[in-house]
C-alpha cells in the first residue's frame, strides 16, 4: 500500500466515524423532538422538517437565510415568532414584547438568540433550557465571571427579609412583583434566587430586567430593594 | 456560611473540554487528507458539478403599491396587532398585546377602544359581517360580536372537543355570505362552523393534527370568497385550503418551503373578487398570490420589488384584508401597511 492509498484510507475511515457521529446527532435530536411539545408534525412525519423547512431543489428562493436580517426581531427569533405568536403556541409572558426589556441577545449569532439559553430540542431540563438550574438558571453564565453583587439562596423568610411589595403572589405565575422560591428554584418557597429580582422575558421597562418598576422620581432601582430592604425592618 | 457558594450551578458547558482537542484533530485529518486526495486524483470537475445559483431577479412580483405605512396609530400603541378589518368607515385593528379592538379614523388616530365595553384575553382574529364585528378570544375560547358602536352584542362559548383538555382555542374567524360564522380552533385541529346564532352546525377536521383532504395541522386564518367558499390558513401543512360552503375538500394552495410559491408560516389570508388568493407568511416575510387555480402570481411586500431577496417592507405580516382594490396587511411589529392593487 502507497503511502497516499495510506493517507486516503485514513482519511476515509475519519470521513465514516465522523459522518457516523453526524447521523447519531441528528437521529438522536429528532428522538428529542419526537413527543414533546415541539413535535409538531403529522402522525408518521419526521418532526424535523416543521422547523428545518425544506427548500425545493428548484425554484426562486424568497429569502437567501432568514427574513430581517438586522434588528431586535432577526436571527432566530422569527423561526421561534412564527409558532409561538399566539396561533400554534399562546402568547406568554412578554417573550416577544419589545417594548420590555429582554436578555441580551445577539440575533444572527449562532447560539446567542433564544438558543442563548433554549434549546429547541428536548433537555430535560425544563422550559426546553439548556442547562439546569432553576430560578438560579442564570448563575450557569454569570458566575463564570464571578460571583454576582447580590447574595442569592438566601432564606429570606428565616433572615426576616421576605419581600412585602404589593405584587408578591407566590402562587401566580406572573412575571411581576419580587418571588421567592424553594431551595431547587421551581417553585414557590422561602429563598431569594436570581428570578426574585430579575425577569428573563418581560422585565420592567428601564430596568435591567428587574421585577419591580424603577422609582418615578430618580429612575432608581429604590422600589425593588426595599421591597424587602425597608426603612425601619433593621437593614 | 458553610454552604458552597456556586454550587450546583456552576458546571461547564457540555462543550467544553478535551474532547473539542479530539475533533479539531480529527476534523484536521479530515480536511488534510481530503485535499490531498482532492489534489491528486480530481475526481469531479468542480465547475461542472456546480448547481445552477438560483435566480436572483424575479419575473414574478405581484404588482402593488404601498399607499400607507402606520408603525403606530397617534396618540395610543398597540402590541403586536394580529389582524384588522373595515367597517363603517373605521379600520379595527386588532391589538392583541393590549387585548383589546382599536378603531381607528381615516388619519390613523383612534376613535374606539373597545376595553370599555369587553373583557378580551387573547384576541387572534377580527372578521365583520357589514355590520358587526366578531372577535375571536383565543384564552377565552370564546367569539364576541359586537355592535355597530362597538357595544358588546352576545359573547358565544365555543364548544370543546370530546375529552379532558379539549377546550377550544380560536384563532382565525371569518362570516360566511348566509350569516353563518366560521372559527378555527388551532388547540384541536378543527374548523367549526356555527349557524348566526353560535349553535354548532358542523365541525371539519380530524380534530388531530391531519394533512392532505382530510384535515389540518392548526388551522388559522380563515376567509370567505364571494360564492361564499371558505379558505383556511394550514399553518403547519405550509398551505391553504379552499372548501366548498359546505365544507368539502376543493384543492389547496402552496406547500411547505422557502422557495417562489411555497409557503413557510402562512398567518393571513384574503382572496379577492376574481378568486386570487393572498396568503401572508410569517416567515418568508412576505405575501404570496396564487391564481384561483393554484397557479403563484408573484409576491409583495419588498422595498426594491424587482429583487425577492432584497429587504422587506413587513417584519412579521399576519392579518389580511381587501376592501376593493386596498389591501390591508397587519404585521404585528410594523403596524399597518396598505397596497393599492389596482393596475396602473
Amino acid at each position: 500500500m502507497s503511502a497516499t492509498a495510506r493517507v486516503c484510507a485514513l482519511a476515509g475511515v475519519i470521513a465514516l466515524v465522523l459522518l457516523a457521529v453526524g447521523v447519531g446527532a441528528v437521529l438522536g435530536e429528532e428522538k428529542n423532538v419526537s413527543g414533546t411539545k415541539h413535535d409538531v408534525a403529522t402522525s408518521g412525519s419526521p418532526p424535523c422538517v416543521s422547523c428545518h423547512i425544506q427548500r425545493d431543489a428548484e425554484g426562486e428562493l424568497l429569502y437567501a437565510r432568514e427574513p430581517n436580517s438586522v434588528g431586535p426581531y432577526s436571527g432566530l427569533k422569527p423561526l421561534c415568532f412564527s409558532c409561538h405568536d399566539g396561533t400554534v403556541a399562546p402568547l406568554k409572558g412578554y417573550v416577544f414584547d419589545l417594548t420590555r426589556p429582554d436578555h441580551p441577545s445577539e440575533p444572527g449569532a449562532r447560539g446567542q438568540d433564544c438558543t442563548r439559553c433554549h434549546d429547541p430540542h428536548e433537555t430535560g431540563e425544563g422550559k426546553f433550557l439548556k442547562l439546569p438550574g432553576g430560578a438560579d438558571f442564570c448563575r450557569n453564565c454569570h458566575f463564570r465571571a464571578g460571583p454576582t453583587d447580590h447574595p442569592v439562596d438566601i432564606d429570606a423568610v428565616a433572615a426576616g427579609m421576605a419581600p412585602v411589595d404589593s405584587h408578591w403572589d407566590p402562587e401566580a405565575g406572573d412575571f411581576s412583583g419580587t418571588r421567592l422560591w424553594n431551595a431547587e428554584g421551581t417553585g414557590p418557597g422561602s429563598d431569594v434566587k436570581c428570578l426574585t429580582c430579575h425577569s428573563p422575558h418581560g422585565g420592567q421597562p428601564g430596568t435591567d430586567m428587574n421585577t419591580v418598576p424603577p422609582s418615578p422620581l430618580d429612575r432608581s432601582a429604590a422600589p425593588l430593594c426595599q421591597s424587602c430592604h425597608w426603612p425601619g425592618r433593621g437593614e | 456560611m458553610d454552604r458552597l457558594p456556586y454550587s450546583p450551578y456552576e458546571r461547564q458547558w457540555p462543550s467544553d473540554g478535551q474532547p473539542t482537542m479530539l475533533f479539531v484533530l480529527a476534523g484536521a485529518l479530515l480536511i488534510g487528507g481530503g485535499l490531498l486526495a482532492g489534489v491528486l486524483f480530481k475526481p469531479f470537475s468542480w465547475q461542472g458539478n456546480a448547481a445552477p445559483a438560483p435566480s436572483r431577479v424575479s419575473e414574478l412580483v405581484y404588482p402593488a403599491t404601498l399607499d400607507m405605512e402606520l408603525a403606530q396609530p397617534a396618540n395610543e400603541a398597540w402590541l403586536l396587532p394580529t389582524a384588522a378589518t373595515s367597517l363603517g368607515g373605521l379600520t379595527f385593528v386588532l391589538d392583541t398585546g393590549n387585548s383589546r379592538v382599536l378603531g381607528l379614523d381615516s388619519a390613523g388616530t383612534p376613535t374606539y377602544d373597545s376595553s370599555a365595553a369587553a373583557g378580551l384575553e387573547q384576541p387572534m382574529a377580527i372578521a365583520t359581517d357589514g355590520s358587526r364585528l366578531f372577535v375571536a378570544d383565543s384564552l377565552a375560547g370564546q367569539v364576541l360580536v359586537l355592535d355597530p358602536a362597538g357595544g358588546l352584542e352576545t359573547t358565544i362559548d365555543l364548544p370543546g372537543a370530546p375529552g379532558a383538555g379539549g377546550a377550544a382555542r380560536p384563532i382565525g374567524i371569518a362570516v360566511a355570505p348566509d350569516g353563518r360564522i366560521l372559527v378555527s380552533d388551532a388547540a384541536n385541529h378543527r374548523v367549526l362552523i356555527l349557524d348566526g346564532q353560535g349553535n354548532l352546525l358542523k365541525t371539519l377536521g380530524t380534530g388531530t393534527r391531519a394533512a392532505g383532504s382530510e384535515g389540518f395541522n392548526v388551522p388559522g386564518a380563515l376567509t370567505v370568497d364571494a360564492s361564499g367558499n371558505f379558505y383556511v390558513v394550514d399553518t403547519l401543512n405550509g398551505r391553504v385550503v379552499k372548501l366548498s360552503p359546505d365544507g368539502a375538500f376543493i384543492r389547496d394552495y402552496g406547500h411547505l418551503g422557502g422557495t417562489a410559491g411555497t409557503l413557510s408560516r402562512p398567518k393571513g389570508v384574503a382572496v379577492d373578487a376574481s378568486g386570487r388568493v393572498f396568503v401572508s407568511d410569517g416567515l418568508l416575510a412576505a405575501v404570496e398570490v396564487f391564481a384561483p387555480d393554484g397557479t403563484y402570481l408573484g409576491l409583495i411586500g419588498r422595498r426594491d420589488p424587482e429583487d425577492p431577496l432584497s429587504e422587506s417592507l413587513f417584519v412579521a405580516p399576519a392579518g389580511l384584508a381587501l376592501a376593493g382594490d386596498r389591501l390591508l396587511v397587519t404585521d404585528r411589529f410594523a403596524g399597518l401597511l396598505a397596497f393599492d392593487l389596482s393596475p396602473n
